[in-house]
C-alpha cells in the first residue's frame, strides 16, 4: 500500500485547516451559502434531505486495517452507528454536524486519509480494479499510476473549477472491473505488439441522462505521458466545454458534439505543448517510488491443494455456497481473493455498521496481510486469504452477517440511497432492492439464474448504474407516485453497453413479480445453463423479453 | 476596487474603457476585444499602455477558432479578432470571472503563459474569491480584482495555506515530486 511521506501528510494537514477556516467563516456567516457550496463540494460534504453528508474518498478502493477501524470510530461518534461504501469506492457518512466536520477530517489524516475531491467540479477520486495486484488476468497492477494521478489531481490549480464533476477509472486487467468505458476518462494498461505496456484512453463515456459508452481516442499511450496527455484532454475540455446548462455539461457532450476523432485531434495537438512544458516528465525515481510501495507483499509458499478446506465444503453446504460464488483465483498458489458482499437480505446495499469494519478490520491484520478493498459494485474485498484460513474467516464472517453468497448474482444489486437520503432522487430505492431481494431469497434460484447484474437508481441521475445493469430499474415521479422503469441489456464490462427502456413503469410492489417474469422467461428461453441472462437478452433482442415483461396473467 | 499583487493592495493606474466611450489618447486603458478590432490601427500608434480585457466567451470562442473547431457557437468573432503576434502589444491581459466557479480562465491563462509565451501582465476580474487565489497565481496571474474592499485582508491569508504542491503549473513552484528527489 502508499504510505504518505512527510509531503503528503503536510499537505492533507494544510487541507484539514484550510477547511477548518472555511467552516468558521461560514459558521460566523462571512460566507454565504451559495459562496461555501463550491468549497464544502471539494471536501466531500454535500447537504441532503436531513442533513450533512461527508463523503470520505478511498482511493482507487484499497484500506489497510487501522483506516477501516478509523472508519469505524467516525460512523460511531460522528454518524448512528454505520457507513455507507459507494459505486466510486468511497464511503459516506449520512449525519454529521457542520461544526464536527474538520474534527473527522483531522481524524483521517491520522491514517493517511481525506476527503478531498470527492465531489464538485473537480477531478475526483480516481477509481481502480478492486482486484489490483492479486488478480491473474493482469498485465501491470494500475493502483501505481492510480496513486500518481491522484497527487497529480489533488487541488490541481487549472481544474478544480470544471464546468463539471470529472471521474478517472483505471485497470490492468484484461477483464475490466472499473467500468471504464463509462467514465469521463477510461485507462487500461495493456500490451501492444511490440510487447511494450501503455495505456489505452477512453474519454466521453458516462450515465447520468445521456448513458454513453466512452470512444477510444488513443489504443496506446506510454506509461511515461500519462499525466501531460490527461492535462491535455482536461484543457481541451475546460476551454471549450459547455458552461451554460448543467446538463450538458460533461466531457462526453463535448465528445459527442465534435466527434471523437476530432477530440482526439484536438488532444493530440495541445499534448505536443504540454509535453514540452514541466509536466512533461515525471520522474523515472517518483514513477519508481510509488511502485515499489506496492510490490506484491511477503506470500508464503503454499500448496494451492487445500485438503481441509474440501472436507469442510462437504461438511457444510452453505460454506460451499459462499466459497463458489464469492472466491476469485488469486495469482499466487494457496491464495484466495474473498469478496464479502454488503448486500444481505433486508440489508441496504453498501452499509456496513461500525462494528462489521471493526471485524472487517481484524480480518484484514489477521488474515489479509492487512489489506481490504472497496468494489464498485459496494462490496468489500480480502484480497489475500491462504486457503487454509478461509473456513475460519467465513465462520467469522457469518457470526456479523457479512457472509451472503450473492457476488455476481441477482442479490448483489447495486443501488443508489435514493429518497430516503438525497435531495436529487424522485423515487425510493432502498426499498424496491429489498423486495426484491426478499422475492428471489433462495440460494438455488439465485445460482440457477446464475451471473446477473440488477442495477436501481432513484432518479435519471442514474448513481445507482442502472443504465449498466443486465437488469436496470429507474425511479420516476410520476404525478406523485413512484413508478419503476425497467431497462435491459446493460453491461459496464469491456463489452460495455447501455440498456434499453422496456416501457411503462411499475408501481413499487409490483416490480420484483416483474423481474420474474423476466428471468422466467430467460430460464425457459436460455440455449443451456452457460448462457447468460445478458448473452441471452443479446440473443434474442428486446421484443420478447418486453412481450414477457408486459404479459399480464 | 482594490487591486492584489502577491497579496497586498497596489494602486490601480488602469482605466477601464467602456464600448460606447471615446478612447482617451493618453494613459493605460484597458480595452474590450470589439475595441481592438474597431480601433487597431489607431491603437497601435498609441504611446501610453494598452490592456485587453477578455470575456470567458471570447476565451472559448477565440481558442476554438485557433484549434480549427466550431464548437457551439456561430460566432460573429473570426480569428481576425487578434492575433497571437498582437499580445506583446498588450502591457496586460485582464481575464474575466462571470462566477466563481467558471474555471476556464484558469486554462487560458496557462495558455497565454505557456504556450503563447505572453510575458506581460495578467489580471484576474469578476466574481474572484479568496479561495480561489493561490490557483490563480499558480496559473499565471500577477493580479486579482477585488470586488469587495472589507475582503483584501483574506486573500493574504489564503497565500499562506499550502507549502506543498503536486503539480507544475505556470508558477514554476517546484512539485512535491521534484523537491522529494533532490534529498
Amino acid at each position: 500500500m502508499y504510505r504518505y511521506d512527510e509531503f503528503d501528510a503536510t499537505f492533507v494537514r494544510e487541507r484539514v485547516a484550510q477547511f477548518r477556516g472555511q467552516v468558521d467563516r461560514r459558521l460566523k456567516g462571512e460566507l454565504s451559502e451559495d459562496e461555501f457550496r463550491p468549497l464544502r463540494l471539494k471536501n466531500g460534504l454535500y447537504l441532503q434531505l436531513h442533513a450533512y453528508m461527508l463523503r470520505v474518498a478511498i482511493p482507487y478502493g484499497v484500506l489497510s486495517g487501522v483506516q477501516m477501524r478509523k472508519l469505524a470510530f467516525l460512523a460511531r461518534r460522528y454518524d448512528r452507528g454505520y457507513g455507507h461504501f459507494t459505486t466510486r469506492q468511497n464511503i459516506q457518512y449520512n449525519w454529521p454536524d457542520l461544526p464536527d466536520v474538520p474534527d473527522m477530517l483531522g481524524h483521517l489524516a491520522d491514517v493517511e486519509m481525506h476527503a478531498l475531491q470527492t465531489s464538485g467540479n473537480c477531478i475526483r477520486n480516481v477509481t481502480a480494479d478492486q482486484f489490483a495486484g492479486v488478480a491473474a488476468d493482469e498485465v501491470e497492477d494500475p493502483r501505481p499510476w492510480a496513486e500518481l494521478i491522484r497527487q497529480w489531481s489533488s487541488l490541481h490549480p487549472e481544474f478544480s473549477y470544471l464546468p463539471r464533476k470529472f471521474k478517472i477509472a483505471i485497470t490492468g486487467a484484461a477483464q475490466d472491473r472499473a467500468a471504464i468505458k463509462l467514465h469521463d476518462i477510461g485507462l487500461r494498461l495493456l500490451k501492444n505488439d511490440k510487447g511494450e505496456v501503455g495505456f489505452e484512453v477512453v474519454v466521453g463515456g458516462g450515465q447520468g441522462r445521456t448513458p454513453i459508452v466512452g470512444p477510444v481516442i488513443r489504443s496506446f499511450l506510454a506509461k511515461e505521458d500519462l499525466l501531460s496527455y490527461l492535462e491535455a484532454i482536461l484543457r481541451v475540455y475546460n476551454m471549450l466545454g459547455r458552461r451554460d446548462n448543467i446538463y450538458k455539461a460533461r466531457i462526453k457532450i463535448l465528445v459527442q458534439a465534435v466527434g471523437a476523432a476530432e477530440y482526439a485531434r484536438l488532444v493530440e495537438e495541445e499534448w505536443l505543448k504540454v509535453k514540452a512544458g514541466p509536466l512533461g516528465a515525471v520522474p523515472q525515481a517518483e514513477i519508481d517510488r510509488i511502485q515499489r510501495y506496492f510490490a506484491p507483499p511477503a506470500y508464503e509458499n503454499l500448496p494451492d491443494d487445500t485438503p481441509s478446506l474440501e472436507a469442510k465444503k462437504l461438511q457444510d453446504a452453505q460454506f460451499k455456497r459462499w466459497y463458489q460464488t464469492n472466491l476469485t483465483h488469486h495469482r499466487v498458489p494457496g491464495y484466495s481473493i474473498a469478496t464479502i458482499s454488503l448486500k444481505p437480505v433486508d440489508g441496504v446495499p453498501g452499509d456496513a455498521s461500525a462494528d462489521q469494519m471493526d471485524v472487517l478490520a481484524d480480518l484484514a491484520e489477521r488474515f489479509s496481510l492487512n489489506e481490504i478493498r472497496v468494489t464498485h459494485h459496494q462490496n468489500l474485498v480480502l484480497p489475500h486469504v491462504r486457503k487454509q484460513d478461509l473456513y475460519e474467516v467465513y465462520t467469522i464472517l457469518r457470526a456479523h452477517n457479512l457472509a451472503a453468497a450473492n457476488i455476481g448474482l441477482l442479490g448483489d444489486i447495486i443501488a443508489c440511497p435514493g429518497l430516503d437520503y438525497c435531495n436529487l432522487a424522485n423515487a425510493r430505492s432502498i426499498p424496491v432492492a429489498q423486495k426484491i431481494a426478499r422475492r428471489f431469497d433462495d440460494p438455488k434460484k439465485l445460482a440457477e439464474i446464475g451471473e446477473l447484474r440488477l442495477n436501481i437508481s432513484g432518479c435519471i441521475n442514474a448513481c445507482g448504474h442502472h443504465h449498466v445493469g443486465h437488469i436496470g430499474i429507474l425511479g420516476v415521479d410520476k404525478q406523485g407516485q413512484e413508478l419503476y422503469q425497467i431497462t435491459l441489456g446493460g453491461s459496464s464490462a469491456l463489452d460495455a453497453s447501455v440498456g434499453k427502456i422496456m416501457g411503462p413503469g411499475f408501481p413499487s410492489d409490483d416490480v420484483p413479480d416483474a423481474i420474474a417474469r423476466i428471468l422466467d422467461f430467460y430460464l425457459a428461453q436460455r440455449s443451456d445453463a452457460k448462457e447468460r441472462f445478458i448473452d441471452c437478452y443479446r440473443r434474442l433482442g428486446p421484443d420478447p423479453f418486453k412481450e414477457a415483461l408486459y404479459a399480464r396473467a | 476596487m482594490p487591486v492584489l499583487e502577491n497579496g497586498k493592495e497596489i494602486a490601480d493606474r488602469w482605466m477601464r474603457v467602456t464600448e460606447e466611450a471615446v478612447l482617451p489618447d493618453t494613459g493605460p486603458i484597458i480595452l474590450s476585444l470589439a475595441q481592438w478590432q474597431k480601433n487597431r490601427d489607431s491603437l497601435i500608434q498609441r504611446k501610453d499602455p494598452l490592456a485587453l480585457l477578455w470575456t470567458s466567451s471570447e476565451m472559448e470562442h477565440w481558442y476554438g477558432e485557433n484549434m480549427g473547431v466550431a464548437v457551439y457557437t456561430k460566432t460573429q468573432m473570426g480569428l481576425s479578432a487578434i492575433a497571437v503576434e498582437d499580445f506583446s502589444r498588450f502591457q496586460m491581459m485582464v481575464l474575466d470571472f462571470p462566477k466563481f466557479g467558471n474555471g476556464r480562465g484558469y486554462s487560458f491563462a496557462r495558455l497565454l503563459r505557456e504556450e503563447y509565451q505572453y510575458k506581460g501582465i495578467l489580471r484576474a476580474s469578476g466574481n474572484v474569491l479568496r479561495d480561489q487565489y493561490l490557483f490563480m497565481l499558480r496559473c499565471g496571474f500577477d493580479m486579482v480584482e477585488v470586488s469587495d474592499p472589507a475582503k483584501v485582508a483574506g486573500f493574504a491569508q489564503a497565500l499562506e495555506e499550502f507549502s506543498v504542491f503536486y503539480q507544475p503549473a505556470a508558477d514554476l513552484r517546484k512539485p512535491a515530486w521534484a523537491l522529494r528527489h533532490q534529498r
